[in-house]
């Protein structure tokens, strides 16, 4: 066994993470061989004077300082009053300077366009989507919608009936997503979850919106109503924590149509 | 404090309540101090980096996602707050020289034990993404996942970063004629 493992090792079994069989091996090693013994010693003792480290507690004067920065700034928008998705850090070409423009006549348009005519606002084909870029504006939809995500890692599908929604969550990959559900017109409240496989799956609710957050890959359904049958619902895809696509909700395609 | 509580919080503080906000700073302001404290090794440099954080979560509260925890999104900006001090920093002078005085933060974060000293010292010798792995795993007791959504770098690279960081450590401390 040379250094580098012994010394893997020897961490693994402080951290708790050691496989049984590895366990073997450096005990066997331990036996057979005593110089490393000194090793094991001061690793140990580093570890337990690490653990011993004294959170810090910060001076008094920092509150002070917080609240006047905070007094100086700018309050947060709402997420409803600024549908558009946060800047992308991983796009550092420019993106935001590229589909503005764009985004903002595509959002005017469509916020004019459904103010006039919200029925056929709502009725604009949204049923696929290819990628994790953002996209540059929530675009409106009805019901289903189904978001494909990169490399064919998976595809978030909802769907709707009334003022019941279905999120169909099926992963292929190792990716860690995370779903939200708002209302536009009101509150959305949870109603369900089902998870096959998936692990680590979440959900936080709290008033107005639900979110799952889940590691693939296996399949995860989550159940939420609305207030009403044809209240407006926003979808927000995110993985590991950076938002990839966004996506209005309205009442089913079948609803809509005469 | 649930992840729920700070989720209704958050909506409290993007319908216009600031007071809101004033809990999440009341949660968070501690073990956001130490973290960048460890990282920077400067008492100053640790409220600016904290101050920050806040500033900043407070200004794209609107950008948050709710699926992830609000502690680990705020963590995640002092973290790179702190290292981006500590980059900012060296620039101008050593990180030794400016972390050798100790004595000029409040006493009480200091330990008494040579070890702890000893420890401390080597610590600040690491270069900083090293430092910060030390400081999340074991001070924060984060796991391998956790540091990794936390520095956004994939989990293997957590576990060899905080391998290489442990074993230049200890070469550090035994140079150092560190004995256990």
């Amino acid at each position: 066994m040379n250094s580098d493992r012994l010394e893997a090792l020897l961490w693994a079994r402080i951290d708790g993470t050691i496989e049984p069989e590895e366990l073997a091996e450096l005990e066997a090693h331990l036996t057979e061989h005593p110089e490393p013994q000194e090793i094991e010693r001061q690793i140990t003792t580093i570890a337990e004077e690490l653990d011993r480290l004294e959170k810090v507690q910060p001076p008094q004067e920092l509150r002070g300082r917080i609240n006047g920065a905070l007094a100086n700034t700018n309050p947060p928008s709402s997420r409803t009053d600024h549908p558009a998705p946060a800047p992308h850090t991983h796009s550092a070409t420019g993106w935001s300077v590229r589909w503005l423009p764009l985004a903002a006549s595509l959002l005017i348009g469509v916020t004019i366009g459904y103010l006039m005519h919200p029925g056929t606002g709502r009725s604009i084909d949204q049923s696929r989507v290819t990628g994790t870029m953002i996209t540059p504006s929530v675009q409106p939809g009805a019901a289903p919608v189904e978001i494909q995500l990169v490399a064919g890692a998976g595809t978030v599908f909802a769907s709707r009936s009334g003022a019941d929604v279905v999120i169909d969550v099926m992963l292929t990959a190792e990716i860690n997503l995370g779903v939200t559900l708002t209302g536009a017109d009101g509150p959305v409240r949870f109603a369900g979850l089902n998870s096959t496989n998936a692990s680590a799956t979440e959900v936080t609710t709290a008033q107005g919106w639900v979110s799952v957050r889940t590691i693939g890959p296996g399949t995860v359904r989550l159940s939420a109503s609305a207030e009403n049958s044809d209240d407006l619902l926003k979808l927000m895809v995110s993985v590991d924590g950076a938002p990839v696509e966004e996506r209005w909700i309205g009442p089913s395609r079948n609803e809509l149509e005469p | 404090m649930t992840r729920d509580d700070d989720a209704m919080l958050i909506e409290a503080c993007l319908r216009g309540d600031r007071r809101a906000f004033d809990k999440l700073v009341d949660r968070y302001e501690g073990p956001l101090f130490s973290a960048a404290y460890r990282i920077t090794g400067s008492v100053e440099d640790a409220m600016d980096a904290t101050q920050s954080a806040f500033v900043n979560a407070y200004e794209k509260l609107h950008t948050f996602d709710p699926s992830y925890r609000f502690f680990s999104w705020i963590y995640r900006i002092a973290v790179n707050q702190s290292l981006n001090l500590v980059g900012r920093r060296k620039e101008h002078t050593e990180f030794v020289e400016d972390t050798a005085t100790e004595g000029r933060g409040p006493a009480e974060i200091f330990d008494s034990t040579e070890a702890s000293g000893q420890l401390k010292r080597a610590l600040d010798e690491l270069e900083p993404n090293y430092r910060t792995v030390i400081v999340l795993k074991h001070l924060e007791g984060f796991s391998y996942r956790e540091i990794g959504e936390l520095l956004e770098i994939p989990e293997k690279t957590v576990k060899s970063r905080l391998f290489t960081a442990r074993q230049r450590l200890r070469v550090i401390l035994t140079n150092w004629g560190f004995t256990p």
